[in-house]
C-alpha cells in the first residue's frame, strides 16, 4: 500500500498541473480527513487555486467561529503587506478549547444550523455568529487565565503548541468581542480588495463608535480587519486622523501608537523580503510602492500623536526601499529596455510579442519609480538615467526611421512603433520631440523618395 | 473649439462614428462632418461633467496631448476625410497593425484584417452557391470536384454561364455583381453561413451586454444601478433595431435572383441596410469589452465601468424613432452627477500610462473579438 504521506507529498508537487475538477475533489476529500499537519500543508499549497476556483464549502461552526479574524490569517499572495498576520495553525487548537469549554450542550443546538446555512447567506451567518462569538470569547479568556495559573493543565494541553498561548487566546477573544461590528465592516468592504472612499469613511466611523461602546480598546481590532480588506490600507489610515472615534476618543493616541507599531513591524518584514529576494523590476516596483504607502501611513499616524520612537526603524525601511529601487530598477531597466528593442539593420527582425510586452512593462516600472524618486532621494540618479536612456532611444528610433526611408518593411515599422511607445511610456503623450515627428512622418509615408 | 453643446443627435451621421483613440480623454470620441463637410470631433464633458465639446478635427492635437498612436490615426482619418464607421474602422486597424497601440493590438488587427478577407471570400463562394441554387442548378457537383481544382473551375464557369442566362444578364456581369455584393455584405455575412458575420456577432454582444448590465443593476445597491439600467435599455433598443435590420437584410438576400436582376435599386436597399447595421453597432464593441473586462472584478471597478460606458453610450438618433434617450440621459446625469463623476477615473489622478494601457487592452480584446479569436 502506498504511504498516505507520500501521496500528499506527490500531490503538493503536482498541484499546478491538475485540472480544476480534480483539485476540487481532492480539497473535498481533505476537508473530510480533518486536521493533520500534512493535510494542512497540502491545503496550503492548493489554496491559491482554491481561492480562484471558489469551491462551494460546507459551513460548520468552526468556520463561523473564525469569521471575525479570518481576514488576518496567512494569505497566499506573496506581496501583500497586511498590518497584522495570524498563523492558520492556531485555528484547530483554539477551536478545541472552545469545544471543551462551551461543551456539547451549548454547541449542539448551533451545529445543525451552521450545516444548513448556505455560503452566501451572510445575514443568517452573522446572526448565528453573534450567538457563538461572545461565549467563545469568554471560554478563551477563561482558558488563558487557567493556563497562567497552571501552565500544564487541561487548557494548556488543549492549546498544544500555539506560541505565546495566553497572548494569542486573549488576542482572538478581542476580535470575537466585536464580531458583530466586524461582520458589518466585512459587508461594507466587500468584495476584497475594496476601495476606501468617503462613503466607507463615514460608515467605518459609525462602526468604530459602536465598537468603542463595548470597549475602546476593541477599535484596533476593527481597524486591523478593515485594513486587511483594502486595496490600499493607506487610504484608511489617512482618513483616521479626522475620524470621530466616539467613546474611544481618548484612546485615539493609543490606537494610533499600536497601529503604528504593527505597521512598522509589517514594513520591516516587507523590507527584509526586498533584501532577500531577487525581484524582477516590475515586482520590485510593486513592493516599493506598497512599502512607501505603508511608510506614509505610519508617519501620518505618528505625526498625529507626536510619536518619535519608530523613526529610526522607519528610516531603515526607507533605506531598504531605496536600495531596492536603485539596484532592481534604475540600474537594471535601461540596459534591459535597449536589449529588447531590435536595432536598425539591413536584415531587420520584428520584435517578438512576448519580449515587446515584457520590455514595456519594465519601462512602466521605471516610470513609476520616477514618481517614487523624491521620497527616496533618488531624483538626481533617476534624472540622469532617464536623460541617457531618452538619448539612446531617440537615436535608435532615428536610425530605424532612416532605415524605413530607404526600404519599407514591416519589421522596421514594428521597431519604430516599439521605440516610439517606449519613449511615450517614459515621457507621457506628447513627448519625443523631433525624433517622434520624423518617425511618424516616415510611418505615414511622407518621407518616401527623400534622399 | 466651438464650445459645449447638448448632445442630441438626429441622425447617425450627426451622432458621428466612434474612434478607438487610446488617449484617455479622446477614447471613443466621435468624428463627424460639419455643415461645410469638414471633419469635427465630439468630446464628451471634459471640463465640468456635462455637455459635449465640438472641436475641429485639425485642432485636436493642439487641444489634447495625444498618444503617438492617436497622432497617426488622426492623420490617417484627416487625409482620407472619412467619417463613416467602416472607414474609421479601416483606419483604426491600419494604425494598430504596425504596433503603435501595442503588440497585442497589432496581432489582433492583423487577425481582424485576415478575417475580413476570409469573410469576403467565403461570402463570395456562398453567393455563387446560392446563385446556382436560385437558378435551379446543383452546386454539389462543383463541391465534389473540388472548388480549386481545374474541373471545379470548369464546372463553376459552365454553371454560372447557365445561371446568367436564366437571370437574363451576361456571365461577366453576373461575376461582377456577385463580387460587388460580397464586398458590401461580407461584414454581415450570408444567413446560415458556417460562421456568422462580424456585424451579426456584434449584435449578439450587444444583447449579452444588455442582459448582464440589467442583471447587475438589479443587485447593485448604489446609485449606479439606475445608470446601468439605462445603459441596458439603450442596448436593448439598439439590439431590437439591429435585429429588425437583420431580418430585412436576410429577407432580401433570400430573394437573391431578384437582387441580381433588379440590381441597382435592390443593392441600394441592401447597402443602406448594411450601413444602418454598421451605424447601429458602432461603439458597442468597446462597451462590451469594457463590461467583460470587469465581469470578475469588484463592485468599485464595475461601477467605474458603468460610469465610463455611460459617458460614451451610443444613443439612438431621433431619425430611428424617438425613445427619449437624450432626455433620460440628461435627467440621469443631473440626478447622479456626483456619483457618475466619482467613478470617472480619467479625472481622478490615476496616471495616464495606466489608463492608456487599459484602453489599449480593451482595444486589443475588441479587435480579437471582431476577428473571432476569443
Amino acid at each position: 500500500l502506498t504511504n498516505p504521506n507520500d501521496i500528499l507529498s506527490g500531490l503538493r508537487g503536482r498541484v499546478f498541473d491538475l485540472p480544476d475538477a480534480k483539485i476540487l475533489e481532492i480539497a473535498h476529500l481533505l476537508e473530510r480527513v480533518g486536521d493533520h499537519p500534512r493535510v494542512r500543508e497540502t491545503m496550503g499549497t492548493m489554496r491559491p487555486r482554491l481561492v480562484h476556483l471558489r469551491p462551494p464549502r460546507r459551513l460548520n461552526l468552526r468556520r463561523i467561529f473564525c469569521d471575525p479574524f479570518e481576514d488576518l490569517l496567512d494569505s497566499h499572495s506573496s506581496f501583500t503587506l497586511p498590518i497584522k498576520r495570524l498563523d492558520r495553525s492556531i485555528i484547530e487548537p483554539l477551536w478545541r478549547i472552545v469545544e471543551e469549554r462551551m461543551g456539547d450542550a451549548a454547541l449542539d443546538p448551533l451545529r445543525p444550523r451552521a450545516m444548513n446555512l448556505s455560503d452566501g447567506d451572510l445575514d443568517a451567518r452573522h446572526t448565528l455568529g453573534c450567538r457563538l462569538w461572545s461565549p467563545a470569547a469568554k471560554a478563551m479568556r477563561a482558558a488563558a487565565d487557567e493556563i497562567e495559573a497552571d501552565p500544564k493543565g487541561t487548557s494548556a494541553r488543549a492549546a498544544g503548541t500555539i506560541p505565546d498561548t495566553v497572548v494569542r487566546l486573549r488576542e482572538i477573544a478581542d476580535f470575537l468581542d466585536v464580531g458583530h461590528q466586524i461582520a458589518q465592516v466585512k459587508a461594507l468592504l466587500s468584495p476584497k480588495p475594496a476601495e476606501f472612499g468617503p462613503e466607507e469613511t463615514g460608515e467605518l466611523a459609525r462602526l468604530i463608535q459602536d465598537a468603542a461602546r463595548i470597549s475602546p480598546a476593541r477599535v484596533l481590532n476593527l481597524l486591523l480587519v478593515a485594513g486587511s480588506r483594502l486595496r490600499r490600507p493607506a487610504d484608511m489610515v489617512a482618513a483616521l486622523g479626522e475620524m470621530d472615534f466616539g467613546a474611544a476618543r481618548r484612546e485615539k493616541p493609543h490606537v494610533f501608537a499600536a497601529l503604528s507599531g504593527l505597521i512598522v513591524d509589517s514594513l520591516e518584514t516587507g523590507g527584509a523580503r526586498s533584501e532577500t529576494h531577487d525581484l524582477n523590476p516590475v515586482r520590485a516596483t510593486e513592493l516599493a510602492e506598497r512599502l512607501l504607502d505603508g511608510l506614509t501611513s505610519a508617519r501620518d499616524l505618528m505625526d498625529a500623536v507626536s510619536e518619535r520612537r519608530y523613526d529610526h526603524r522607519l528610516e531603515s525601511v526607507r533605506a531598504s526601499v531605496r536600495e531596492l529601487v536603485r539596484t532592481q530598477v534604475i540600474d537594471r531597466v535601461p540596459g534591459e529596455i535597449l536589449a529588447g528593442l531590435p536595432p536598425a539593420s539591413d536584415r531587420p527582425t520584428a520584435p517578438d510579442q512576448a519580449t515587446w510586452e515584457e520590455t514595456e512593462e519594465k519601462a512602466v516600472a521605471l516610470r513609476r519609480c520616477r514618481d517614487l524618486a523624491p521620497e527616496l532621494d533618488l531624483v538626481g540618479m533617476m534624472s540622469e538615467t532617464l536623460t541617457s536612456l531618452r538619448g539612446t532611444l531617440g537615436g535608435r528610433v532615428a536610425a530605424l526611421t532612416e532605415a524605413m526611408v530607404e526600404r519599407e518593411d514591416e519589421a522596421t515599422e514594428s521597431g519604430i512603433a516599439f521605440g516610439l511607445r517606449l519613449m511615450e511610456i517614459l515621457d507621457g503623450p506628447g513627448g519625443g520631440g523631433e525624433a517622434r515627428e520624423r518617425a511618424l512622418a516616415a510611418l505615414l509615408g511622407d518621407l518616401d523618395g527623400e534622399e | 473649439m466651438i464650445g459645449a453643446i447638448t448632445y442630441a443627435p438626429s441622425t447617425f451621421e450627426e451622432r458621428g462614428a466612434a474612434v478607438a483613440f487610446t488617449t484617455p480623454l479622446l477614447s471613443q470620441t466621435r468624428v463627424r462632418r460639419d455643415d461645410r463637410s469638414r471633419l469635427e470631433v465630439l468630446i464628451p464633458s471634459f471640463s465640468d461633467g456635462h455637455g459635449t465639446y465640438v472641436v475641429p478635427w485639425r485642432s485636436v492635437p493642439e487641444v489634447v496631448p495625444m498618444t503617438v498612436h492617436d497622432r497617426f490615426l488622426h492623420s490617417l482619418i484627416a487625409r482620407s476625410g472619412v467619417a463613416a464607421p467602416e472607414d474609421v474602422r479601416s483606419a483604426v486597424l491600419r494604425a494598430a497593425k504596425g504596433g503603435l497601440a501595442g503588440p497585442k493590438s497589432a496581432a489582433a488587427a492583423r487577425a481582424a484584417l485576415g478575417e475580413d478577407e476570409e469573410a469576403r471570400t467565403v461570402t463570395n463562394f456562398l453567393l455563387i452557391v446560392e446563385v446556382l441554387r436560385t437558378t435551379g442548378l446543383d452546386p454539389r457537383e462543383i463541391l465534389r470536384a473540388g472548388l480549386e481544382s481545374r474541373e471545379g473551375e470548369r464546372l463553376t464557369r459552365g454553371h454560372m454561364n447557365n445561371a446568367a442566362q436564366a437571370l437574363g444578364i451576361g456571365a461577366e456581369e453576373l461575376y461582377k455583381r456577385v463580387a460587388a455584393m460580397a464586398d458590401i455584405i461580407h461584414p454581415v455575412g450570408m444567413p446560415g453561413a458556417p460562421r456568422p458575420g462580424r456585424l451579426r456577432r456584434a449584435l449578439v454582444d450587444i444583447a449579452e451586454f444588455r442582459e448582464r448590465a440589467e442583471k447587475w443593476s438589479d443587485v447593485d445597491g448604489s446609485e449606479m444601478a439606475s445608470v446601468a439600467e439605462f445603459c441596458a435599455k439603450v442596448a436593448g433598443d439598439t439590439h431590437r433595431l439591429g435585429a429588425e435590420a437583420l431580418t430585412e437584410f436576410d429577407r432580401r438576400i433570400a430573394s437573391l435572383g431578384n437582387v441580381l436582376r433588379d440590381w441597382k435599386p435592390e443593392m441600394r436597399a441592401i447597402h443602406t441596410n448594411v450601413a444602418r447595421l454598421t451605424w447601429l453597432v458602432d461603439g458597442w464593441g468597446h462597451i462590451a469589452a469594457v463590461w467583460r473586462d470587469v465581469a470578475e472584478r469588484d463592485t468599485h471597478d464595475r461601477r467605474g465601468a458603468i460610469s465610463e460606458i455611460f459617458r460614451i453610450l451610443p444613443l439612438i438618433p431621433k431619425s430611428e424613432g424617438d425613445r427619449g434617450h437624450v432626455e433620460s440621459a440628461a435627467e440621469l446625469l443631473s440626478r447622479r452627477r456626483r456619483t457618475v463623476r466619482a467613478y470617472q477615473d480619467w479625472r481622478t489622478g490615476r496616471s495616464d500610462v495606466d489608463l492608456i494601457r487599459r484602453i489599449e487592452r480593451m482595444k486589443a480584446r475588441q479587435t480579437e473579438r471582431e476577428a473571432d479569436k476569443v
